[in-house]
């Protein structure tokens, strides 16, 4: 497991290294139309093919994962972050500052946010930047999607709360912050991290889905997830299977994250 | 004991080669809002009220030609004051009561009262203010109107009459079929109406359909998947790319019916009281700057790639498919972005080879607004996009929700162009006067002037006002020529492609002559037959 | 005897107090976050851009009176604070309102379409949650890294699989949209449930109880099981959230008649009475999750005290 550990983070850091020089790597701008060669099969001018306008796919990948892997990861910390601060408190200090958490998630969980998103898009000006818009929805994704992560850290911190460790760091008189931030969070370490790389590929779909509401990322510039909505199109991929490449890179990524964080078996 | 074995074996026989109802399957893209014929505005409401309510007249979508229904002949007086009707006899609705002129009286009455919202409602407001109907016996109707109107007998092909005195107009119809039941988000059943008047060529009462079942599918993915696996009998408007796999798959059924009367345009916002800086509006009140926006898209390639060969390049709002009223002198602008330099150049504006700027030195840089969801429209956009980076323009594209995109174009103006597409089923441009005169709502560019704001928007609502008050079909036909070419020469409405009907239909339906005009395939419902004994593959 | 019966008598009084004491407290805070959600949500769509707008306005057909009384249809609406307050009136009554995009009243509406969501919901969640358990418990007592390998590549294809293409599976082998929810809900337990398990495999007393010979399954159903339990039991009440959620793109994509295609269609119409209820469902069932949950950690947290 070890071996494999140590696999997933190359895998990792390869895809991080291709992403930050995709613009060196890329044999085509992304952006630019070959309309001549519209859907065609990978070969030598084109690795993985081109889409429906011409365009490279291996060009709009790199630079897709640029964008989607950055904002889709700023925007997990930030979530999970969040998560940790609420859930920390709510688990550990109860009575009222409990019940205000608990109220705040429930609310978080049930709202519809999509409008919120609506409304953001809307406030920005048409001739924002796609970069700007698009970290604007990240953020707003971040905003929001803590919730679901902050019950279940609460749930841990609670259990964390009675148990020995922290009983007798207590009686020790370790002061609440210090008690926080240097027995209960190091602890939380495992959980917190399993949250974390959930989001990250969590993002990357609602990206995606938001993109048939117009909240996605704009043309021209590429994402996994607009590039994933081509595999709506189902019937396509056993005449095309190239356009699987986001999909399988997406997977590979989510699967090396979760190795790395967490793929350590008892055996270890 | 052998006799009653026989006997068996010979029930058992009839019993499986008994005849399967015929129930027809296609798919509509959302809930009806309403059945009442009278009401309808969205295409789901027309599609139910098309397939279950009698009109006097029907306009053959195949010929273009005017056609008898329920009124076997028809004459306009007074030039267009005045139609009388002579209607069918021994005809009755689907709950046996007897059809008259009384009927056809009340259900004007209903369409011209003042709070009834509807399509139909507003095309017969717009003929006149006020309408009147004359019972002049049980089968004699004459209506009257206020103002001479041109071609008054195309108003009666929506018209479903409904029963004088029901309070419910969808439980008793003069169509081939009638409501029988409906589950919201599933489906809409029509079945046989047992007394529909008319009878086949051979003889035979029609329809020869038991049933319609109109299966709500949003998804046109799930549309097409279920046809190709048999549960639907056919698909309207195929998207271009699935129409190419069907026929790459050999799918028999599959059919370019040539142009539709629908078209995808692009505009430029030149309300002047729109919150955009005052540089921009100058660029797009500008003709020589939309003439060479226009110039500089290439069409052709937006035909191939976006529509994969299904679509032609469009000229004006009236496509090929308008036999009457399409002007052939009008080809869609070339693509030419030399042209479009010149034309620039002209205008004041300098190109570097990088940036194109405004005698102010302005980067021409603007945004366009289409509906998110259209792969069609983003894939045009995209296009566009780069067609202009090669004469220096940055257009910032952006896909929104259609909400929002519908309240910035028709309320707050909060936008500087806009791609979107029409939905044509008018063959008659009097009915779109909304759009041609500069005090229209759907004047895209600038609705609802006061006054004219240019010389030729004034020439336009006086060409405009001449189609309508003459009758002579020449005379009306040059005017809206002449309408046209004033549209094309200021490209007040870039206008870009007309897509092709694509339409794929099962094999076991019979007598589908799928046509150019919407509805296009069941244009003639009451004639369309099923092939028998095949197993329908129940979802 | 009177003096133990006296004790059972103020014994039980108190806890019957203290229980009606907490049942009023959860269903008091139950109808406050109700009430919140509802206004907040009927406020979010209010504000949102496109509301009041109507796809008919773009008809060319259409007179300007007309379309000054398709902009009518929504004037009762426009303060969502005072829409907010008739809307509770008329729900206290069992009027739900009338839904502007599908032309019919609300409760009948959603009423029509509840089953299939919450059957979907409800196996989803089912079949979700038990392999997920499975593959974690399988994961954490394998000694085989290849299952461990299996099980992590499982996971991280369901979690990079968009609902439209999961929706679309579900179409094309004629499986219950349920399959897709579940493949929605799977990754979200399976991670968490294999970093618990593996947690509590490393504690002390677990790992005398397996150095003793202990056999595994025993191990793992009597000491690791309820050791990862609060948290899995916090998660529990979480996912029937997320499931509810990913009932919306799942049957709008699929095209299966539910509340979160009713959801999804209201949203693209704004139509705030039909959203507006179906957020206050949403609400009470998360609350009730919730509840639910955290009634059964406070239990788990006195055997563990």
């Amino acid at each position: 497991m070890k071996v494999i550990r140590v696999l997933a983070l190359c895998i990792l850091v390869l895809v991080a290294a291709s992403s930050v020089a995709a613009d060196f790597l890329a044999p085509h701008d992304y952006a630019e139309q070959f309309r001549q060669h519209a859907n065609e099969a990978p070969s030598r001018s084109f690795p993985l093919g081109t889409d429906d306008l011409g365009r490279d796919r291996l060009s709009r990948l790199l630079q897709g994962t640029r964008i989607s892997l950055l904002c889709a990861t700023l925007a997990a910390s930030l979530a999970t972050s969040t998560a940790a601060a609420v859930g920390l408190i709510a688990g550990y200090f109860d009575g009222w500052v409990d019940e205000i958490a608990g109220v705040l998630t429930d609310l978080f969980l049930s709202l519809p946010w999509l409008f919120a998103l609506l409304s953001l898009r809307a406030l920005l000006p048409l001739d924002t930047s796609t970069e700007v818009s698009a970290g604007a929805t990240f953020l707003l994704l971040a905003a929001v999607g803590w919730a679901p992560s902050a019950r279940v850290i609460r749930a841990n911190v609670t259990s964390l709360r009675n148990s020995r460790l922290i009983v007798h760091a207590r009686a020790y008189g370790c002061g609440r912050a210090r008690v926080l931030w240097l027995h209960i969070l190091p602890n939380l370490r495992p959980v917190l991290l399993a949250q974390f790389w959930i989001l990250v590929p969590a993002f990357i779909l609602t990206e995606a889905n938001l993109g048939l509401l117009g909240l996605g990322i704009n043309e021209p510039m590429p994402s996994w997830g607009n590039m994933l909505t081509e595999l709506q199109n189902y019937q396509r991929i056993p005449e095309e299977p190239w356009i699987l490449a986001p999909a399988l890179l997406l997977v590979l990524v989510v699967g090396s994250l979760q190795f790395v964080v967490s793929g350590r078996n008892i055996w270890e | 004991m052998t006799r009653r074995i026989v006997l068996l074996v010979l029930a058992l026989v009839t019993v499986m080669h008994t005849e399967r109802a015929a129930e027809l399957r296609f798919a509509v893209h959302s809930d009806p809002k309403t059945f009442d014929p009278l009401l309808a505005t969205e295409e789901v409401s027309e599609t139910i009220r098309y397939l279950t309510g009698g009109v006097l007249i029907r306009l053959n979508r195949q010929t273009q030609e005017l056609e008898p229904e329920l009124a076997t002949s028809w004459k306009v007086l007074d030039g267009g004051k005045r139609i009388d009707f002579v209607l069918r006899k021994n005809v009755c609705f689907s709950d046996g009561a007897p059809f008259s002129a009384a009927d056809v009286v009340a259900t004007l009455r209903r369409i011209m009262a003042p709070g009834l919202t509807s399509g139909v409602a507003d095309l017969f407001r717009s003929a006149g203010e006020e309408i009147t109907a004359k019972a002049n016996g049980l089968n004699e109707v004459s209506i009257f109107f206020s103002t001479p109107v041109r071609s008054p007998e195309l108003l009666f092909d929506q018209l479903a009459i409904a029963r004088a005195h029901s309070a419910a107009p969808e439980t008793a119809v003069l169509g081939p079929f009638m409501l029988q039941s409906h589950k919201s988000g599933q489906y809409v059943l029509l079945q046989r109406n047992p007394h529909y008047w008319k009878i086949s060529p051979q003889g035979e009462r029609l329809p020869h359909l038991d049933s319609i079942r109109l299966d709500v599918l949003a998804n046109r993915e799930t549309e097409l998947f279920r046809f190709r696996r048999g549960e639907l009998d056919w698909v309207d408007k195929v998207e271009p790319e699935a129409f190419e796999r069907l026929k790459k798959g050999a799918h028999p059924g599959t059919l370019n019916v040539g142009p539709s009367l629908d078209s995808e345009f692009l505009w430029f916002n030149q309300n002047p009281n729109a919150p955009l800086p005052a540089y921009k509006k100058r660029w797009f009140q500008s003709r020589l700057f939309r003439r060479a926006i226009s110039a500089a898209m290439n069409r052709d390639d937006v035909v191939r790639l976006v529509y994969r060969g299904y679509a032609h390049g469009a000229a004006s709002f009236v496509s090929q498919a308008n036999k009457f009223w399409f002007d052939s002198r009008l080809t869609p602008p070339s693509y030419d972005p030399q042209l479009a330099l010149r034309l620039l150049h002209e205008d004041g504006f300098r190109f570097d080879g990088r940036i194109l700027r405004d005698r102010g030195g302005n980067a021409v840089e603007f945004s366009f607004i289409t509906n998110a969801g259209s792969k069609t429209r983003i894939q045009m956009g995209t296009i566009l996009q780069q067609d202009l980076m090669k004469i220096g323009i940055r257009l910032n594209f952006l896909p929104i929700e259609f909400q929002s995109l519908i309240e910035r174009i028709t309320r707050t103006a909060g936008y500087e162009a806009c791609l979107l597409g029409l939905t044509n089923f008018e063959i008659d441009p009097n009915n779109q006067m909304n759009v041609w005169l500069s005090s229209g709502t759907h004047h895209a560019w600038n609705p609802g002037q006061a006054k004219p704001a240019t010389a030729w928007e004034a020439e336009i609502d006086r060409l405009a006002q001449l189609q309508h008050a003459t009758s002579a079909p020449a005379v009306r036909k040059a005017a809206f020529d002449r309408i046209q070419e004033i549209v094309a020469e200021e490209a007040a409405i870039i206008f870009l492609v007309h897509p092709d009907v694509l339409v794929a239909v099962s094999p076991s339906l019979h007598n589908v002559k799928p046509s150019q005009l919407a509805p296009h395939l069941y244009w003639n419902i009451e004639h369309l037959s099923l092939s028998g004994l095949e197993q329908r593959r129940e979802n | 005897m009177k003096g133990l019966r006296a004790f059972l008598k103020d014994y039980f009084l108190i806890r019957i107090s203290g229980l009606k004491n907490q049942t009023a407290w959860i269903v008091g805070r139950g109808i406050l976050i109700l009430l919140i959600s509802g206004l907040v949500g009927a406020t979010l769509v209010r504000l949102a851009p496109g509301f009041g707008t109507d796809e008919r306005v773009l008809d060319p057909r259409l007179s300007s009176r007309t379309l000054e009384s398709i902009e009518r249809e929504h004037v009762a609406e426009q303060n969502p604070l005072t829409f907010y307050v008739r809307f509770v009136g008329g729900l206290l009554r069992g009027d739900a309102g009338r839904s502007v995009v599908f032309a019919q009243p609300v409760g009948p509406l959603i009423g029509e379409r509840a089953p299939r969501t919450f059957h979907s919901v409800v196996a989803g969640l089912g079949y979700g949650w038990s392999t997920a358990i499975l593959l974690a418990a399988a994961a954490t007592l394998s000694r085989r890294a290849v299952t461990l390998l299996a099980a992590m590549a499982v996971n991280g294809s369901l979690l990079s699989i968009p609902s439209a293409v999961l929706a679309a599976v579900c179409l094309f082998w004629r499986l219950s949209p349920s399959i897709a929810i579940a493949a929605v809900v799977f990754p979200r337990i399976f991670p968490n449930a294999y970093e618990h398990f593996r947690t509590s495999l490393t504690v002390p007393h677990v790992m005398a109880a397996r150095a003793r010979g202990l056999p595994a399954t025993r191990i793992f159903l009597f000491h690791v099981v309820p050791s990862a339990l609060m948290p899995l039991v916090a998660l529990g009440g979480v996912s029937v959230t997320l499931a509810f959620g990913a009932s919306i793109p799942v049957e709008a994509l699929a095209d299966s008649a539910g509340i979160g295609q009713l959801a999804w269609q209201a949203a693209l119409g704004r139509d705030l009475p039909v959203l507006v209820t179906v957020t206050l469902l949403l609400t009470a069932i998360t609350i009730a999750a919730n509840v639910i949950a955290d009634l059964v950690l406070t239990r788990l947290g006195r055997h563990t005290a």
